[in-house]
């Protein structure tokens, strides 16, 4: 059974069709929630991002231009507004609390603890270790397996500084995970 | 583990967009540091063992290199670490490379993590989707209000509500999608002026704008004929509205990737086309 594109649903909710966006929601929320758990490290923050962007998407609807891919659309909203939460986040910690901090996030979400197995709670917590920028662009690739061209589109920057990104992210967890073996 | 990784911070290059003050638990020697390590130490990398490289950058290169590239690293055997990592397959020189495949094997290790982290089943999204929806419902976009009926009636619909009777029209044939649908009153005009918020309604004879998506079985001028002849019947009995012009483009083709991977069959044949009509 073939189902309409994104395009045209895209199309349809840019002409104030919500059931068509309703489509478009329940098509891309799961991939949009799994990619701001992973940039924000907390459930809880990636539904209230995620759902943000999407309210954010159904206003500015009416002026996308549809030859751009909802998806990656959605990704630059969805990942823009993780980046600023993150960087947000930072100045606010002090530095010798950062592992802390991060230790009852797991503890607390017995969601989380039970979905994630140790080695992702593992790399979850490596990930804290990166830039926002470095993470955003790493689980980008690696983990949505977006192309470098789709990431600089995303991210607003050069390919060559997403593979500047990459490399530094890559160089950092291939030390960082290979203490835990 | 390659002794010349040291991971500490990880500097970001080509843009100033953020601090560079970045927490390391463990692996931070000054947390308080104003200026994070960016390159590897230099004595890290002097072993000869396989495994171990040289650091192709000094230690007092500024973080900021607008090449981006500044970090990478030069194997002993001469090849940067981030072409190693980028390489799609490894070649004759990486396979018999003990430098290169020491840099694999550590990129290895992370790529079970990422195998195991791909897995994880995406997390459930119908909370997030209702109280999503929940909120467009408080700031729905209804269009122009659009006349039914007579003059003495003054009923009107909105342009939501009426395109969503049209494009259900259309889609009630099998193979076809409705995208945009626009109505409008037929005067450039007028219709101009009914998208002003709080400006005068617009009385007369209206006109309709549809895009479908269409399967390759239809031909073109057989399936905007059917489609306009249903959306006057629609529009003059389940609506009640005046429509005196109906545009059907159709402007993409229903899952044109299977038909190309089925071999195609002939699109429009006789048989198909009397099938429609039916």
């Amino acid at each position: 059974m073939p189902e309409p594109s994104d395009k045209l649903l895209a199309v349809r909710a840019g002409e104030g069709d919500e059931a068509a966006f309703e489509l478009l929601v329940r098509r891309h929320s799961g991939q949009l929630l799994s990619l701001a758990t992973r940039l924000l490290g907390s459930r809880a923050d990636a539904e209230d991002a995620v759902q943000d962007a999407f309210v954010s998407a159904w206003r500015r609807l009416p002026e996308f231009r549809a030859d751009a891919a909802f998806s990656t659309w959605m990704y630059r909203i969805v990942t823009n507004r993780c980046l600023n939460l993150l960087r947000a986040r930072r100045p606010t910690q002090d530095l010798s609390t950062v592992p802390e901090l991060s230790a009852p996030e797991h503890a607390a979400s017995p969601v989380r603890a039970a979905e994630s197995t140790e080695v992702v709670r593992a790399l979850s917590d490596a990930l804290d270790g990166l830039t926002p920028e470095q993470r955003a662009c790493w689980v980008l690739r690696e983990l949505h397996g977006l192309s470098y061209e789709e990431i600089a589109d995303v991210t607003h920057i050069s390919q060559q500084a997403v593979r500047g990104r990459i490399f530094r992210a890559r160089r950092y967890l291939t030390e960082a995970m290979g203490a835990w073996r | 583990m390659a002794v010349g990784m040291n991971p500490g911070p990880p500097g970001d290059g080509p843009d100033r967009d953020h601090e560079t003050t970045h927490p390391r638990p463990q692996h931070t020697p000054d947390p308080t540091s104003q200026v994070p390590e960016t390159t590897p130490r230099p004595d890290a990398g002097a072993g000869s063992e396989p495994g171990s490289r040289s650091d192709a950058v000094p230690d007092d290169l500024p973080e900021t290199d607008p090449e981006g590239a500044e970090e990478d690293e030069i194997l002993l055997c001469g090849r940067s670490l981030s072409a190693v990592w980028e390489a799609e397959e490894a070649d004759e020189h990486t396979t018999g490379c003990p430098y290169c495949r020491e840099a694999l094997t550590g990129l290895g290790v992370l790529d079970r993590y990422v195998r195991e982290a791909r897995a994880e089943r995406e997390p459930p999204a119908e909370a997030v989707t209702a109280r999503v929806m929940n909120l467009v419902r408080t700031e729905l976009r209804p269009g122009r209000m659009l006349p039914l009926g007579e003059p003495v009636d003054d009923a009107w619909i909105a342009e939501v509500a009426a395109a969503k009777v049209f494009r259900e029209t259309a889609e009630s044939l099998p193979g076809v999608f409705a995208g945009s649908c626009k109505v409008m009153p037929i005067d450039p005009a007028a219709a101009r002026r009914s998208l002003l918020p709080g400006g005068p309604r617009y009385r007369g004879p209206m006109r309709v704008a549809l895009e479908l998506t269409a399967a390759l079985d239809w031909t073109v001028p057989e399936l905007a004929s059917l489609v306009r002849q249903l959306i006057a019947d629609a529009a003059r009995d389940a609506v009640g509205m005046d429509i005196v012009e109906i545009d059907v483009s159709v402007v993409d083709v229903l899952g044109d990737d299977l038909g190309d991977a089925l071999g195609g069959e002939p699109p429009y044949s006789d048989e198909t086309r009397e099938r429609r009509e039916r």
